[in-house]
């Protein structure tokens, strides 16, 4: 611990799950999900908030966890990859994901279907520049994002489909 | 140099007889995708063990400096901190890393921390390991070092010159090999031709970042005295030899397991340091060691290419044919040479090109300097060679006022030479590639941008076109090593693999790879579904690499594109001989004969009486239980290993030698258009044809194709590394090292032709890694954007700062 | 980088109350600007904790301070060595007093050298930083004095 830090005590909600830890004031959010609650969808792909890989959904709207203290986390609703899916059912968004091969080694995928689920959730119907846009904020060296934007535009059509729900 | 003898191509050529076709080019859902969309990849830090400790490491701010003293008396005091370790620590625990060069190169010294000296700004000089990763990084920060700052040596060129400042005092110079090639009567087609074109050009520095950085947790389990070590290295037998040196434990007891990898693109082969430092401190603390670099450091430290500077020259008649080409060329391989100079011959799998060229020289040196070490990102030697000649044909064009893509299409390999031997030995498998050419510049509708282009250019406005064809070689013969060193014992490329039929009649594969995302599970299962006309579904394949379950040789791993031809025939053979032995089982559990019996859905039936079936549930259960059932004096069970072994062959006496099994090819079609105000380039179209033998699975096909283009658009025009003159890296991490995002990468259109290789027996290629075609398209586009101006670009890099340069008129 | 920064400073004290303040370790360390910590171990040395930021690193070296020569009542020279946030700042300078009509003249020569994460983060600005750090410890001198009469 660094010095004169006390433990700080966080409480938070993560996919509908109450945890709880004790961490320094200096941890980030990224490392308290991954180290302290054992939740190892989201990753760390870089050291100064551009890759995306850690992004997550903060009471509702999507962050990257490691520009956000653990302790600024307190209290708050988190969403993961790992809470995408339902009773065993994938989320659109990853079925879309699987189907259209929009990843390859996997480590960003978390970040990404993060950022798309935000982004439709504001915009169901979003066009390519749209898209593009939205998962600015997700570096992906495998796929040169080909799959990735073409795998958001078929759940876009998936969730504004009438047989959708 | 001529179509391949008869006796050649009958030894190289694979049969496939156990193919049905009926699952081989399906774009089947990838099976790790399943895992991966739901974020339960199995990554390195994902690895949790009880008792885990955590390293962390001091690194030199120095790219040169020698080190004077060390104080760890603070760092080894705060409360948490397990072990505190220098060079010198490291020297009493293990030998040097074996050098691969010849004296006297040999003679450097190299250990995961610096001792004595620092070579390169980042190199780990001391390693902490604490019970947190915070109280690492806070410890590593309380050492004191006193340094000597030395002049840096940063210019590959001038490193060679004497008197210059050296990077391996023991060495004596800075020079690690240099071999001399010729192939060919070149001084008699430079003395004949019609004109000879000269030309500098240079392929700059730059690396492979995946988003997953290099990662390792070793763990030292006293009780059955087993060092496990959860990595992400691309080939971990290369390095079991150290590891297993260093810590004095033969093989049989190191596990090493590679299991879901966030990418490599050729950055994790030499990350072997940290899981050797880990290891050790593991078994010193008895407690599992986990190390997780952070993204400063893997830019700075893990792995650069080698940039190459080459001065080409090419004998070419009046029609454009180009007779020879000499070279020299000069590699930059940074601090230490961990995996290079494989590169000063690895180039020759691709010596020609796609091109009928006769003859050909390469004066090839490879030079120490004090950067990053250097390694074979992906293209690995091939895409800064091929640059090289793209580029030099672009030359010829120009000079001849030839269209590009004809000068091209006049000088490619036609395909009734194919198989063709290259005049450094190189065998080409399989291709078209004037047709090839001619669809791709059909599919990016050539014509119709040139036209465009004449009216674009009246408008004052800036477009050009690239056309480019690359070799995509893959499945490396090992054997290139001795064109450098002939002493090494490592010669040919082969793979193993297991394809077991449990006894539920299900199928086990296992692989000696270690896939970053190329979709090995998949791909295994459907050619093994092929083979046995099993359900894929029904397949499983062991993820990622373990030592003590995979089938491995000590070339096993995933690098140089080699999963394809090499994995994947041996996945081929091991379910061939799987299916001779069912069908034998099934005979005489059938009392059929056994040429009659046919294997079909996931059972056996008698031709002649198709009633009289049996599945493979129920054979199996006779193979691994009720054995009296089975045919008298057969071995029960439903395992089967392979080995596959190309008839690879080492270099003779003149450096000849077929050095890559397959030869997948592309052509790009690109067309750019440069903002004058800010010398932005923009993509405005992106056609790329590829031809990677049979498909396996389209999905992962395109796949490869679209991320090597991104990581070659990437390469052209954002991605590069600044070092100043005292070794100072001037962007090392994603605020300055620029990885291209989404909006930044065009929509890309991939067209496909099919040549299977008569090599392999699932006739697939290897792919992926693209010849660097992307790289070349681009910078070629931009120079064809620019040529009213008479520019001549002649770095694989065009930024802002050059283009408008250029567009301002001064000197390029 | 090496580069060669220099400057002067016209300083309302007479050259003996300028000479004694550069050659007071105390002094010169309270003027450092970023300073957390000051330890005066001696008359020509000191260490101090000092608070760095360049885009976005931000961290604290700790800097080794020495007189390495002295000509009074006209010429010092002194040497910093500062390290941390995995780089190493090297400050080498010359100062120059010579009576003038208000006081005291001052001038002062330094070269810099930078290495490390410092050096890569902040290469845009490091010309900029290295003249500002060394020109503000000399106008703090200034200051300080021109508050002692």
């Amino acid at each position: 611990m660094s010095e004169g830090q006390e433990l700080v005590h966080v409480r938070v909600r993560v996919n509908g799950q109450p945890y709880e830890a004790d961490v320094e004031p200096r941890t980030l959010l990224i490392d308290m999900l991954r180290d302290n609650l054992g939740i190892t969808g989201p990753h760390i792909g870089c050291d100064t908030g551009h890759c995306g890989a850690c992004t997550v959904i903060l009471n509702g709207r999507s962050v990257k966890s490691c520009m956000v203290l653990a302790v600024q986390a307190d209290g708050s609703e988190i969403l993961t990859v790992e809470g995408l899916e339902k009773d065993g059912q994938l989320h659109p968004l990853q079925e879309a994901f699987w189907e259209n091969h929009a990843l390859q080694c996997g480590y960003c995928t978390p970040g990404q279907l993060m950022s798309a689920y935000f982004l439709l959730g504001r915009n169901p119907n979003p066009s390519e520049d749209e898209i593009r846009k939205a998962i600015e904020g997700n570096l992906c060296r495998c796929t040169g994002y080909v799959n990735i934007v073409k795998a958001i535009k078929a759940a876009a059509l998936k969730m504004s489909s009438p047989r959708a729900g | 140099m001529s179509k391949a003898s008869p006796e050649l191509i009958s030894l190289y050529t694979q049969d496939s007889a156990a193919l049905t076709l009926k699952w081989l080019g399906k774009p089947l859902k990838p099976k790790e995708d399943h895992r991966l969309v739901r974020g339960r990849g199995a990554f390195v830090d994902d690895v949790q063990l009880p008792r885990m400790a955590y390293a962390a490491f001091l690194r030199s701010p120095y790219g040169h400096a020698r080190i004077k003293g060390m104080d760890i008396s603070r760092a080894k005091s705060m409360p948490g901190v397990l072990l505190v370790w220098t060079g010198d620590d490291i020297k009493k625990r293990m030998r040097p890393l074996p050098q691969a060069t010849p004296p006297p190169a040999r003679n450097a010294i190299d250990y995961p921390l610096a001792v004595d000296k620092v070579r390169f700004q980042g190199e780990p000089v001391a390693m902490v390991v604490a019970e947190s990763r915070y109280l690492a990084e806070d410890a590593a920060n309380q050492i004191d070092v006193d340094y000597e700052p030395l002049p840096a040596v940063m210019d590959a060129e001038k490193a060679l010159e004497p008197g210059s400042p050296l990077v391996h005092e023991e060495v004596g110079s800075n020079m690690i090999a240099h071999v001399h090639y010729k192939w060919g009567d070149v001084d008699y087609y430079f003395q004949h031709a019609d004109m000879v074109v000269d030309a500098k050009f240079h392929y700059h520095r730059f690396t492979g970042a995946p988003i997953e950085p290099n990662a390792v947790v070793a763990d030292y389990d006293e009780r059955l005295d087993v060092m496990t070590v959860y990595c992400n290295n691309q080939a971990p037998m290369e390095w079991l030899p150290q590891l297993s040196a260093g810590l004095n434990m033969p093989y049989p007891k190191l596990r090493v397991v590679t299991r879901d990898i966030g990418g490599a693109f050729g950055t994790k082969l030499i990350n072997y340091v940290y899981m050797v430092l880990a290891s050790l401190a593991s078994k010193e603390l008895r407690r599992p060691v986990k190390y997780v670099e952070t993204r400063t450091e893997n830019l700075q430290a893990a792995a650069h290419n080698a940039e190459r500077t080459c001065y080409v020259s090419a004998a070419v008649q009046r029609d454009g044919t180009v007779l020879a080409i000499r070279m020299k060329c000069i590699d930059d391989d940074g601090a230490y040479s961990r995996h290079e100079p494989a590169g000063m011959t690895v180039w020759a799998q691709v010596s020609t090109g796609l091109y009928r060229i006769k003859a050909l020289e390469n004066d090839f040196y490879a030079v120490f300097t004090n950067k990053c070490p250097s390694t074979s990102i992906r293209g690995f030697s091939r895409a800064p060679h091929l640059f090289m000649i793209e580029r030099i044909m672009d030359r010829i064009a120009r000079k001849l006022g030839v269209d590009p893509a004809e000068i091209r299409m006049r000088n490619l390999v036609r395909p009734e030479d194919m198989p063709y031997m290259t005049p450094s030995g190189g065998l080409y498998d399989s291709g078209n590639w004037p047709d090839g050419l001619k669809k791709a510049l059909e599919a990016a509708d050539y014509q119709g941008w040139r036209r465009k282009q004449e009216e674009l250019r009246r408008q004052g406005r800036y477009v050009g076109i690239g056309v480019v064809v690359g070799s995509d070689s893959a499945g490396p013969n090992m054997a290139q090593v001795k064109m450098y060193n002939p002493g090494l014992p490592y010669t040919s490329g082969t793979e193993g693999a297991l394809v077991q039929m449990t006894p539920d009649g299900k199928v086990r594969v296992t692989l000696g790879t270690s896939p970053q995302g190329m979709g090995h599970e998949t791909t295994a299962a459907q050619v093994v579904a092929d083979v046995l006309d099993v359900d894929y579904d029904d397949i499983y394949v062991q993820t990622g690499f373990d030592s003590f379950t995979s089938i491995y040789t000590m070339h096993s791993g995933t690098y140089g594109s080699r999963f394809a031809p090499l994995g994947l025939s041996a996945v081929y053979l091991a379910a061939a001989r799987l299916k001779a032995k069912l069908a034998k089982i099934a005979a005489y559990m059938l009392r059929c004969n056994e040429l009659d019996v046919v294997l079909d859905g996931g059972k056996a039936f008698c031709r002649t009486d198709p009633q009289r079936a049996v599945d493979f549930k129920r054979i199996a259960r006779v193979a691994y239980g009720n054995v009296n059932e089975m045919p008298p004096g057969m071995e029960p069970g439903l395992y089967s290993i392979a080995i596959f072994r190309p008839p690879f062959q080492n270099p003779d006496e003149n450096r000849r030698a077929n050095l890559a099994l397959t030869y997948s090819y592309n052509v790009h079609v690109v067309v750019v258009e440069v903002d004058p105000e800010t010398g932005m380039p923009r993509i405005l179209n992106y056609v790329a044809l590829e031809d990677s033998g049979r498909i396996v699975n389209p999905l992962v096909v395109d796949g490869q194709v679209h991320g090597a283009i991104a990581h070659g658009i990437a390469e052209a025009l954002y991605e590069k590394y600044n070092y100043d003159e005292n070794g100072n890296l001037l962007n090392s991490n994603f605020v300055d090292y620029l990885v291209p995002t989404a909006l930044e990468i065009p929509p890309l259109s991939v067209v496909h032709t099919e040549t299977p290789s008569p090599f392999t027996p699932t006739g697939a290629k290897g792919m992926g890694e693209g010849g660097g075609t992307a790289v070349q398209a681009v910078i070629s586009a931009i120079e064809d954007a620019l040529s009213p101006l008479g520019a001549e670009l002649v770095d694989s890099h065009a930024d802002p700062e050059t283009i408008l340069r250029i567009l301002k008129g001064s000197s390029r | 980088m090496m580069p060669q920064f220099n400057g002067s400073e016209t300083i309302e004290a007479p050259r003996q109350a300028v000479w004694d303040f550069l050659t007071d370790p105390q002094k010169v360390g309270d003027c450092v600007p970023g300073l957390k910590s000051l330890q005066v171990t001696d008359s020509d040395h000191f260490t101090a904790d000092v608070r760095v930021g360049v885009g976005i690193l931000r961290g604290t070296i700790k800097v080794k301070y020495e007189v390495v020569e002295k000509n009074p009542p006209s010429r010092i020279v002194m040497k910093m060595d500062g390290s941390g946030v995995g780089s190493k700042a090297l400050i080498n300078s010359t100062v120059e007093l010579k009576d003038a009509p208000q006081g005291t003249q001052l001038d002062w020569v330094a070269d810099v050298t930078v290495s490390g994460t410092l050096a890569g983060l902040g290469a845009r600005y490091l010309n900029d930083i290295a003249f500002k750090t060394v020109s503000d410890i000399f106008k703090c001198t200034k200051e300080k004095l021109k508050r002692q009469r």
